[in-house]
């Protein structure tokens, strides 16, 4: 009996060790899981921080790749603008040059036929073609009779009555005639389907002759605003440099007859 | 930096005041002239030009002939030389390659496509 209430006494106290034991590890556990718990709750307070900082570095970053973007398009514009702009500016360059050496050729010699050469040099070199006719209007205005050529048939252009074909409308008129670029380079026989342009020679507004230019080179398509800038120079300068050399052809002679 | 000397070589004093206004404006380079081939050839031996712009149609000696004197010089034979067409034709090219020229141009003369030339030739 005694040894009974023993034994029972021990398991008892056994039980109550085994129970304390487990409560205390039990609350260890807790105690844990709480710190474990806390950790991961500041945690999670750092990296919500984080992201909202992040959110707001990209929304920044978005705002100031929108602004880049914004100004490497200006920049892409002015870029094209002034590309766009040294082109012209070039090709005015380029045009002036032209108009120079042409004014300051034209009026380089008093002596007819080096002028006659120097248009020629002039419309082949600066213009482009090799198939060119100048002409001077006869005394009594009805005619235009050929002073220089090169690269045609001389013979059929001798003599054109003002007013006939193009070249003849163009004199009457007073005005250029220019082939549309798209039919340049044409090879009829004709005369006028031949001609590129005819330039009327203007001394106060009256005509005293005409440059006509025929095919263009195989290498030019059509003509370019600086051979109508080179036309408009050649109406005036060429025909002042032609009545130039006759007057001073007219003035030698007659020192030549007066000296004798 | 230096500037590059360049023999222009054409009978016609138009040509060769509308070359030296393409180019001079560029402020890189020095000109020298010559009205035929033989003054080309002179000054190629005496001045050695950096390149040599010479025209094809020329009286007594065409481009075609001093382009082959030059290169039959041995001090003159390594000169770039750009020849100047009227006529852009094969047979032309050809001829002008045959005879050993580098590069050649068109007229009218466009100034970038000559500057283009240029540059690459003296690079």
């Amino acid at each position: 009996m005694s040894n009974n209430r023993k034994e029972r006494s021990q398991f008892v106290e056994h039980v109550r060790e085994h129970t304390q034991r487990y409560l205390t590890e039990l609350s260890n556990g807790n105690k844990m899981l709480r710190l474990r718990i806390e950790s991961l709750e500041s945690e999670k307070s750092i990296l919500e921080n984080r992201l909202t900082a992040n959110q707001s570095d990209l929304e920044h970053q978005k705002f100031q790749f929108e602004e880049l973007s914004l100004r490497l398009n200006e920049v892409e514009k002015d870029y094209r603008d002034y590309t766009a702009e040294h082109a012209t500016i070039e090709e005015e360059n380029n045009a002036l040059a032209s108009l120079y050496v042409a004014t300051y050729s034209l009026h380089g010699t008093l002596n007819q036929e080096e002028l006659l050469r120097v248009i020629q040099e002039i419309i082949s070199n600066l213009v482009g073609s090799e198939e060119i006719a100048i002409f001077e209007l006869s005394e009594d205005r009805s005619e235009l009779l050929l002073l220089a050529s090169t690269g045609i048939d001389a013979d059929r252009f001798q003599r054109i009555a003002v007013g006939s074909g193009l070249i003849g409308q163009s004199v009457q008129s007073e005005e250029l005639y220019s082939t549309p670029n798209s039919e340049c380079g044409s090879s009829g026989l004709d005369i006028d389907e031949n001609l590129t342009a005819s330039v009327p020679l203007r001394i106060d507004g009256e005509p005293i002759g005409a440059i006509a230019i025929f095919r263009l080179l195989s290498q030019k398509s059509g003509l370019e605003p600086v051979d109508f800038e080179l036309f408009d120079l050649l109406a005036t300068q060429a025909a002042m440099a032609l009545h130039l050399t006759k007057l001073h052809t007219r003035f030698r002679a007659a020192s030549a007859a007066l000296g004798e | 930096m230096s500037k590059k000397k360049i023999l222009l070589v054409d009978d016609s004093k138009v040509v060769l005041m509308n070359e030296e206004m393409l180019l001079k404006g560029t402020g890189r380079y020095e000109l020298t002239q010559a009205s035929d081939g033989a003054e080309a050839l002179a000054l190629a031996a005496s001045e050695f030009p950096d390149l040599i712009l010479m025209d094809i149609v020329m009286p007594n000696m065409d481009g075609f002939a001093t382009t082959r004197a030059i290169r039959e010089n041995p001090e003159t034979r390594h000169i770039p030389i750009i020849l100047v067409s009227t006529r852009g034709e094969p047979n032309n090219v050809e001829l002008g390659y045959e005879c050993g020229c580098n590069d050649y141009v068109t007229k009218p003369i466009n100034k970038a496509e000559l500057l283009e030339k240029i540059e690459n030739l003296l690079d």
